[in-house]
């Protein structure tokens, strides 16, 4: 990284002009929460999300891309203890010019390739050769394990072979090598593929074979189907828990114990939306979850929707409902929302939106059988939209919290 | 395992020679931004519907209404698609090593995105995760993505 970032200045200087964006999303937060220093302390929270792009999007060459937070207690309660104050999500230098078929980045990025879905402290490269093959590679220190132990014997690395063409079949053949304190702990290698349906819709799938216990962890298979106003997305997916969680599972104290349970979860159903006009959609979900060995499938059917105006005021829906085995796997949600910018024709930089959850649970949870959120905000833009200001109040009422009133407020500045 | 892939390979090579005959390359198509805004949630194969001449399948793309639900295959493979619309700190505001707030309260207001943890997520938890887990080890498990879990589930 160190020697990354002249070399970037160094190729940026040379380059055509750049657009160089920096927004800044400073958020106060007010809550209170029982903390080690007794219950309903005062917490008072203020972050900065800051991100940096500097990037020629018309004729393309070296870019910079950096995007992180930070937060800090105005109250000083000890709230967040166990929580770290900050993360750099990602700051890498990428190499892309349109229209071509190379894409390398250097720096900490999150890898999607086939069977990886990690950020890494480290360089990828993206290229292909006409409609016929596209590789991808990638190499570094796993950003998301903790460097107690320093990061040697860290090691993230993989890529994907894709051969063929989406519009008609492909085939990626994708690997990953993850070791932490020089043990190896999610290897994994898998196949993918989207095959074409011609004009009606496609499949796509993608299976990952665990090769630290040598068994397949993961079958993962979807297909769009479009018919006019109407789109349907089936769907089949199975995991096995002792090779999904795996190694990994391990790491942490949250996931652990489901590798050793010998548990597989299958899980299938399907999303269909209509939208017999331009402005409104209605859709349906399912899902059947079923099981190995535990006793007790759940299924998961909902209703959703949503009007949408050409001056871009909407109103929407959901109702679903969680059917597990037993009252304690069983709840029933509903949650409607609205959005409405220039409310009343009095401004047109102002916006206002209302969202309102209801949940009720089949068993009561501490003694509570229902859960509800409601929240209203308003927002309005100054200075060609560079200066947004935003203002939340959120009032929620569960099993957990009698009355949890929030106040957030956002400041965005685009630089 | 050889006993399958070896067909399944052919099966491709055969597939990967038609689709060269027939569309140009994939990236080499894309400029690096949509030359046009494409405001809201748009369904990209409103426009991209020429099946016999694209190089993607666009369909990926449509933005229905669970789309922020199911976009991992559209996005895993074809990130520079995502990107010429959005920013990477879009996706970032959920996908990320800990991204600080649930993305709801992160982008507070926006009740028109579908993002994850939406209201009292901290009890409905205990049942989407006891049905899923595999939903939850997707983003949290880690062993910083995990520590917000830790501080619970110890």
């Amino acid at each position: 990284m160190l020697l990354a970032v002249p070399v970037f200045f160094a190729c940026s200087l040379a380059a055509s002009a750049a657009d160089l964006s920096v927004t800044s999303d400073t958020l106060f937060q007010f809550l209170e929460r029982d903390t080690p220093k007794g219950n309903d302390q005062q917490v008072a929270p203020i972050y900065d999300y800051l991100s940096v792009d500097y990037q020629d999007t018309e004729n393309g060459g070296f870019s910079l891309h950096a995007y992180g937070w930070a937060r800090a207690d105005m109250a000083g309660s000890d709230y967040f203890s166990d929580d770290p104050d900050g993360e750099l999500a990602y700051a890498y230098i990428q190499y892309a010019k349109p229209y071509s078929p190379w894409q390398i980045r250097l720096g900490r990025q999150h890898i999607f390739a086939g069977v990886t879905d990690d950020s890494v402290d480290g360089l990828s490269v993206v290229t292909g050769w006409r409609s016929l093959v596209s590789v991808s590679a990638f190499g570094g220190v796993p950003a998301a394990f903790d460097t107690d132990n320093g990061t040697n014997g860290d090691v993230l690395a993989g890529g994907r072979l894709a051969i063929g063409n989406e519009a008609v079949f492909l085939l990626g053949l994708s690997a990953q090598y993850l070791t932490d304190d020089s043990q190896e702990i999610d290897n994994k290698a898998g196949v993918d593929t989207t095959i074409a349906l011609g004009n009606v819709g496609d499949i796509h799938g993608l299976s990952s074979y665990n090769y630290d216990s040598n068994r397949w962890q993961e079958h993962r298979y979807e297909a769009y189907v479009r018919m006019g106003p109407v789109v349907l997305k089936p769907l089949v997916h199975h995991f096995r828990y002792n090779d999904y969680f795996g190694e990994r599972g391990q790491r942490d104290s949250v996931f652990g114990y489901l590798n050793g349970t010998d548990e597989t979860l299958t899980l299938f159903g399907a999303d269909g939306n209509w939208s017999p006009a331009g402005w409104v959609t209605m859709g349906l979900r399912y899902r059947r979850y079923a099981y190995r060995i535990r006793n007790d499938g759940a299924n998961y059917y909902a209703l959703l929707g949503r009007a949408v105006s050409d001056n871009d005021r909407e109103i929407g829906f959901e109702a679903g409902r969680m059917d597990g085995a037993t009252d304690e796997t069983a709840y029933t949600l509903s949650r409607i929302y609205g959005h409405l910018p220039n409310p009343l024709g009095l401004d047109p930089k102002t916006v206002l939106t209302a969202d309102f959850q209801w949940v009720r649970y089949d068993q009561p949870i501490f003694d509570q059988d229902h859960a509800y959120t409601g929240s209203m905000s308003a927002g309005r833009s100054f200075f060609h939209e560079m200066v947004l200001v935003k203002a939340t109040g959120v009032y929620s009422r569960n099993p957990y919290y009698d009355q949890d009133v929030r106040m957030l407020i956002t400041l965005r500045i685009v630089y | 395992m050889k006993a399958t892939i070896i067909p399944a390979i052919a099966f491709a090579a055969v597939f990967a020679l038609v689709a060269l005959c027939r569309a140009g390359s994939t990236r080499e198509n894309l400029p690096l931004r949509h030359p046009e805004e494409a405001p809201g949630r748009p369904m990209c194969t409103d426009c991209h519907n020429d099946y016999d001449s694209e190089a993607f399948r666009y369909s990926l793309f449509d933005h229905t209404l669970t789309f922020g639900d199911d976009h991992r295959f559209a996005a895993r493979n074809n990130t520079p698609v995502c990107q010429m619309c959005h920013r990477p700190a879009f996706c970032a505001d959920c996908h990320g090593i800990r991204t600080g707030l649930k993305p709801s309260l992160r982008d507070h207001g926006n009740v028109k995105r579908r993002t994850p943890h939406r209201g009292d997520y901290l009890t409905r938890h205990r049942i989407d995760g006891r049905i899923d887990p595999t939903t939850c080890f997707r983003c949290h498990g880690s062993p910083r993505s995990a520590r917000q879990c830790a501080q619970c589930h110890r």
